[in-house]
């Protein structure tokens, strides 16, 4: 029922779990909803939601629901691509050019030179400009929050500048190979209008703008609606977008803190769409010929994290027996319903040069008997498990999880903490085991440094508190390598090193998962987590 | 009497005192940093994380934080909500009305069809009105009141469709009407929309009902066992041997003097009504006061949750100063002063 979201707590369930659970059981019996022949309100898409945007100034935000409110209001210059599978749409991890027209990138890869496209306006009317980019990217470091703190070690105020009106040129301080890739985060390359922020306040440093928070002013095809607090809040269709007025007239969105009451609004016909209503929900509306469901793995592992600094996981040996001991298949099967994508290895499958066959383990808890009895554990230990309170998907995971250990002789208790809590204890290095999942920009780069990097253990993202020098200077070679083959070279050897070193116990590919009636068409899942409802339309 | 209101009103804002230290420590003894939960996982800068800190004078030693609290709170300063971004108290301010209009109404569905029931079943103790009234209300007292919502939303919503959908104050297509106090059914009447009042009517009928159940199932009993109490005492025979119509023994003598225990306890559910109706809320997509709560507590936001806590008990004190003065009103025997 968390109503913000960050990154790693985008997959967590309801307060209110315990009804849940028990409208699940009991909802269970219900008939199928009566199939409509008509589309009713074709231009307004009802969207079911349990959370509510915290902030709407792009340069400020951390959580999900705001992302998901500005990736339809402002633009950044480049953007992920979709590609066509069998028919369907889905999103890429690859960047293309968006409001600007090209990109050209200089044989170092350290100038960018951004054309912009002709005929964009901010929804005020005015035009967008090359003064409107160089201003949009120097707000965004002087704010210096999460959206600059990645590209802010590359380039300073003085990086960007103005070719002519149309043209603009980024120089940075040292080679990013994933600059492009950091831009298209709506969050970090959002392009706002220059007249509006300086008539409301202009940039203050190390803060959001007031009236940015509430307002906005973007180039996007939907402009923000009413928000009523902890009830409702909108997109409006902009139809002077500049490449065509969208589909969708207005997207609605109801805040329903209750995951059972969106199932049966669902079900009725009454909402659109849902997201990730919990497995054993998402399974009663499988086969109902009114509602489709969409899923795909995301950038982040759901697992069981280990703090290899606490004994007994400072012994290798032990944190490679829990990997023997723990079967994904069945935890996949009990969570997530079979839903997902087994990770096999330490980085999210779809994520640039992941090779899951390097990935030297399988179940096996008599390998991991022994592995204990060789570091000294013949008759195990104790050790508690924890998971943040209200998530059932985690809840479920711990609990086969403490099955499964106890199959080699080790007594997990299982600790249910509250969110706050949660995060504190684990930023801190405090919980030995626990289960945790997320969503990351698809770079790999930025992947493996904050989860892998010692530099980066504890707040930063090295929740393993995962410390091994090699690895360490790998990754700081990857982030200055641009050749395609090289980095391959390097990411093969990084992830022999980190399977061997066993620093998590990496479950499945994080789930993305929606259910919707069937009459909304152009819904396109992208790996990245962005949600666009320009192509988005209702139509039997 | 004034001497009286002018004591026990001089005990509320010791009471508001003692909660705010009571939540402010609690509080500050549960691990976490709301810092951390304010600036999201992916930019833990340790500068930016002790700016925030100085910023809102979480580095400094708890007593002083305190102490400048209340100073703040004493000038209407309720502080800023990490969660949602704005200041708490505009956030009370929106979720208030919600809770208050359904707490009101719940209240009001409890006393009206509790009490006449009660008084019935305790006119004809161990009738066949009695014995049903007696299981009912012992059902409704013990049906955990978010179970009992969910069913009504899955049988009245759901399966026959003649609940309107549980999304909260408004369907899917309604618009809010123009805010003035607050409450849908006032503002509805207020913009002169009778159809959106009846839109507002219908989506807080079946939540304020689910609400009461408990309230109302605790009303009967009480009101039929005074009522029993009442009706074997020396004065009732004595009204009766003076040849009162039974219809005035009822009303005029007993129900009068059978209602002052159950005022006190009507007086705590009213309380209980405005901080306890969090599952309630959920299951009906309210937004109230009571998801505004579990969502600060969740996200270790120190000025949301004292705000909330100490708005619930104010309420909770003033109904209970209400319920005092009550008691004067209903026997003239009770004196204060």
């Amino acid at each position: 029922m968390n109503r913000r979201l960050t990154r790693r707590a985008l997959v967590r369930g309801t307060t209110a779990a315990a009804g849940a659970a028990l409208a699940a059981r009991y909802l269970g019996a219900a008939p199928e909803a009566r199939a409509a022949t008509v589309v009713p309100n074709p231009d307004t898409l009802f969207y079911g939601v349990y959370w509510e945007p915290v902030n709407l100034d792009p340069h400020a935000i951390s959580d999900w629901g705001s992302r998901w409110m500005l990736d339809n209001i402002y633009e950044p210059l480049v953007r992920y691509k979709t590609k066509q599978v069998g028919g369907q749409t889905l999103g890429t991890t690859e960047v293309e050019p968006h409001l600007a027209e090209s990109v050209q990138v200089s044989k170092d890869g350290k100038t960018f030179t951004f054309t912009l496209r002709q005929g964009v306006r901010f929804h005020s009317g005015d035009p967008l400009t090359a003064d409107a980019v160089k201003y949009s990217i120097n707000r965004m470091l002087t704010v210096n929050l999460a959206p600059a703190s990645l590209v802010s070690k590359y380039m300073d105020q003085n990086s960007t500048t103005v070719v002519d009106p149309r043209t603009v040129r980024v120089t940075l301080r040292a080679t990013c190979p994933f600059f492009l890739e950091l831009m298209a985060a709506t969050d970090t390359g959002a392009i706002v209008n220059p007249k509006t922020v300086e008539a409301h306040g202009g940039i203050q440093p190390g803060k959001a703008n007031d009236w940015m928070t509430r307002n906005t002013d973007g180039t996007g095809a939907f402009k923000w609606g009413q928000w009523t607090a902890g009830q409702q809040f909108e997109l409006l269709g902009n139809d002077q977008y500049w490449a065509g007025p969208p589909k969708l007239k207005r997207v609605e969105f109801r805040v329903l803190p209750d995951f059972a009451t969106q199932l049966l609004l669902l079900k009725r016909g009454e909402l659109d769409i849902v997201y990730h209503l919990p497995p054993d929900m998402t399974t009663q509306l499988m086969g109902n010929p009114d509602i489709s469901l969409g899923r795909d793995g995301g950038i982040g592992v759901h697992q069981v994290y280990i703090q290899n600094k606490l004994k007994p996981f400072d012994d290798v040996r032990v944190r490679r027996a829990m990997i023997y001991a723990i079967d994904p298949y069945s935890i996949n099967r009990a969570a997530a319903f079979g839903l997902a994508t087994v990770t096999h290895g330490m980085l999210p499958t779809s994520l640039e040069d992941v090779m899951p066959s390097l990935w030297p383990y399988s179940y096996n808890p008599d390998k991991a008997k022994a592995l204990l009895s060789e570091a000294g554990y013949p008759n195990g230990f104790s050790v508690p498990i924890a998971y943040n309170a209200g998530n059932t998907e985690r809840e479920q995971t711990a609990v086969l999880v403490q099955a499964q250990l106890k199959k080699i002789g080790v007594d997990a208790t299982i600790q249910e903490i509250p969110w706050g809590t949660f995060v504190n204890n684990y930023t801190d290095g405090k919980m030995p085991l626990f289960v945790l999942s997320g969503l990351e920009l698809p770079i790999v780069d930025n992947y493996v440094n904050s989860y892998f990097n010692s530099k980066n253990a504890g707040a930063k993202g090295n929740r393993n508190f995962y410390d091994n020098p090699q690895v360490d200077r790998m990754i700081d070679q990857l982030l200055g390598t641009t050749d395609p083959a090289a980095r391959k070279q390097l990411l093969m050897r990084m992830q022999q090193t980190l399977n061997a070193d066993a620093a998590t116990v990496p479950i499945y590919d994080s789930l993305l998962m929606y259910a919707h009636r069937s009459w909304v068409k152009g819904w396109t899942l992208f790996p990245s987590g962005n949600w666009y409802f320009y192509p988005v339309e209702k139509r039997a | 009497m004034s001497g009286f209101v002018w004591r026990r009103l001089l005990a509320v804002p010791p009471i508001l005192i003692g909660i705010t230290l009571v939540t402010f420590v609690l509080l500050h003894t549960v691990p976490g940093d709301p810092a951390r939960m304010y600036l999201g996982e992916s930019a833990q800068d340790p500068q930016v994380l002790a700016a925030l800190h100085r910023q809102w004078g979480l580095d400094r030693p708890l007593p002083v934080q305190y102490v400048t609290y209340l100073g703040n709170l004493v000038h209407g300063n309720m502080g800023f909500s990490i969660h949602s971004g704005q200041a708490v108290a505009k956030d009370l301010a929106h979720y208030l009305p919600a809770t208050a209009e359904l707490s009101l109404v719940s209240f009001v569905i409890a006393v009206v069809i509790g009490v006449p029931i009660g008084v019935l079943s305790g006119a004809r103790a161990n009738s066949a009105t009695d014995h049903v009234s007696r299981i009912g209300s012992l059902l409704f007292l013990s049906m955990p009141s978010f179970w009992f919502g969910l069913i009504v939303i899955y049988i009245g919503y759901y399966l026959l469709g003649w609940l309107p959908s549980p999304t909260g104050r408004l369907g899917m297509m309604d618009i809010p009407p123009p805010a003035v106090t607050g409450l849908y059914t006032i503002d509805t009447l207020l913009a002169r929309d009778p159809g959106a009042f009846w839109r507002a009517v219908s989506h807080l009928l079946p939540p304020a009902f689910t609400l009461a159940l408990p309230s109302l199932g605790l009303t009967v009993r009480l009101v039929r066992t005074s009522i029993v109490e009442v009706l074997s005492q020396d004065f009732v025979r004595t009204a009766r041997s003076k040849g009162v119509a039974a219809r005035g023994v009822l009303y005029r003598h007993a129900l009068r003097n059978a209602l002052i225990p159950t005022v006190t306890v009507l007086g705590v559910q009213f309380g209980l009504l405005f901080s306890g109706n969090i599952l309630v809320e959920t299951v009906f997509a309210w937004p109230g006061l009571g998801s505004y709560l579990v969502q600060a507590i969740e996200w270790l936001d120190y000025s949301a949750v004292i705000g909330c806590t100490v708005l619930i008990a104010g309420l909770f004190v003033g109904v209970n100063v209400l319920v005092d003065f009550t008691y004067a009103a209903l026997d003239p025997r009770i004196h204060y002063g």
